[in-house]
């Protein structure tokens, strides 16, 4: 398993998720997988041997947009190390040139360029810190884009198939990494990442995730609440 | 059996249930002192009434789909240490004692220190019209047909959710006080759950439509369920 998130920056021109949803925030199931389409084990685009995982990320949120392949293309294996070198400089076989990359640096690009053929109409940074906010975007735009600066112990538990539970370490002692989320309840969040779908506690969620995204894609339904006249005369401002 | 326990579990005839009990313990004490005299005394009223009470928070937080565990026995003594006036008790308690053999005065010493050490814990149960709530409702596997009366009243609050009733959802809620906490709140949650996720689909209006939704509930939730989160095959609520 490979990690590969640089540690999170902010950009003051991001709009920020609750700028653009209507007066009140829009409420959301109290349960809800909207990945209940996709597999339990999928593409994990390479991530378990190189640093990837901000454009593995991008497939994984595609699978949900597109129903895993029923409402469009997904995102091939080497479309996603493809993004990776075009961000991150990424050189196959040479290690040296395998850093990680931002997660701002390929939303930009997602948006500006695109992913393959894919492109997003706009992204918006989520308080990560405000639950509500998460399930409510979650619920709106499919999924969300995820970083946090994992712990030593979130290995061993990926290793013994453990839900993250365990917040006694410092966030970052293992690494940054970046993961995609699309199903919460009352008591946890499953993260998708190397492929599969990994439980977390919202404890464990407000002691490491750092960074959090979400993207309006046109493969998905036009969200309900998201207020999408003000969304644009924000970018147009930008 | 099931109904009763889900009576007791709505916490609506606590009055009853407490007078049930004092009745209970009454006869037993006195009924039993015939048998054996020691019940009779002070010190056998006492441990009489500690045990009745560990008994009905450990069987009342087992049918509400707690889990056996060192935290919910130490809740159980504590509770059991509450309702039973506590302090005078445990004085008169340890002064008998010291009239019992050692062995019976250090397992006396160690009821009192679990007792001390789960009162830390005193603050995080949460009794709601005085009967206990386990802070998970296990509305997926409770066993006989509960599972089966679960989804005849969701069907039943669901055609209500679904139906053109302006005030659908504090009809739900009483029906949901009723029914108890294992079949009414069970049955409740995923309504509403189902409800929204269906709603928060569609435009317009639904968005207030949706918020009181959820406000009915979450006051359902505080107020007879403790703020315990509900177990269901649709995830945590």
């Amino acid at each position: 398993m490979r990690l590969g998130k640089h540690p999170a920056r902010h950009d003051k021109r991001t709009v920020m998720y609750a700028d653009v949803t209507d007066a009140t925030m829009p409420d959301f199931p109290m349960a809800l997988a909207q990945d209940s389409f996709v597999p339990e084990v999928v593409d994990m685009y390479d991530n378990d041997k190189i640093g990837d995982c901000t454009c593995a990320s991008i497939g994984y949120l595609e699978n949900v947009w597109t129903q895993y392949g029923r409402a469009g293309s997904l995102l091939t294996k080497d479309e996603v190390i493809k993004a990776y070198c075009d961000v991150a400089g990424y050189v196959p076989g040479d290690e040296n040139t395998d850093n990680g990359a931002s997660m701002l640096d390929v939303l930009k690009r997602w948006r500006n360029i695109g992913i393959s053929n894919k492109k997003i109409l706009a992204f918006v940074k989520i308080d990560h810190n405000n639950i509500d906010h998460v399930k409510s975007a979650i619920n709106m735009l499919g999924g969300i884009y995820v970083g946090a600066m994992l712990p030593n112990s979130a290995k061993k538990a990926v290793d013994s198939g453990r839900i993250w539970s365990d917040v006694s370490e410092e966030p970052g002692t293992w690494g940054g990494h970046c993961m995609s989320a699309s199903r919460y309840d009352r008591s946890t969040i499953w993260l998708r990442t190397w492929g599969k779908s990994q439980p977390a506690e919202w404890s464990w969620w407000r002691r490491y995730v750092d960074e959090c995204y979400g993207a309006l894609s046109p493969e998905w339904r036009q969200p309900n609440g998201l207020n999408l006249d003000r969304l644009q005369l924000y970018l147009s401002n930008l | 059996m099931d109904i009763l326990i889900d009576l007791l579990l709505s916490g609506k005839y606590i009055a009853a249930v407490g007078a049930g009990m004092v009745l209970a313990v009454g006869a037993l004490r006195y009924g039993g002192a015939k048998l054996w005299p020691w019940l009779g005394t002070k010190s056998g009223g006492y441990v009489l009434a500690y045990t009745c009470s560990f008994a009905l928070y450990l069987g009342t937080a087992l049918q509400s789909g707690a889990s056996v565990d060192a935290h919910l026995l130490l809740q159980a003594v504590a509770t059991a240490v509450m309702s039973s006036g506590v302090l005078d008790h445990w004085r008169d308690l340890l002064g008998a004692a010291k009239k019992m053999p050692a062995t019976a005065g250090v397992i006396t010493s160690i009821f009192v220190a679990l007792t001390v050490i789960s009162c830390s814990d005193c603050a995080g149960t949460k009794p709601t019209g005085g009967s206990v709530i386990a802070s998970v409702i296990d509305c997926a596997a409770p066993g006989g047909d509960i599972l089966d009366r679960i989804k005849l009243e969701a069907l039943k609050m669901g055609a209500i959710a679904f139906g053109p009733d302006v005030n659908k959802w504090n009809e739900i809620e009483v029906l949901a006080v009723n029914d108890g906490l294992t079949i009414g709140g069970c049955a409740f949650a995923q309504v509403v759950n189902e409800w929204i996720t269906k709603k928060s689909l569609s435009t317009g209006s639904a968005i207030a439509e949706v918020h009181d939704a959820k406000e009915t509930f979450e006051k359902y939730r505080s107020t007879y369920a403790g703020g315990a989160t509900f177990k269901t095959v649709s995830g945590d609520l």
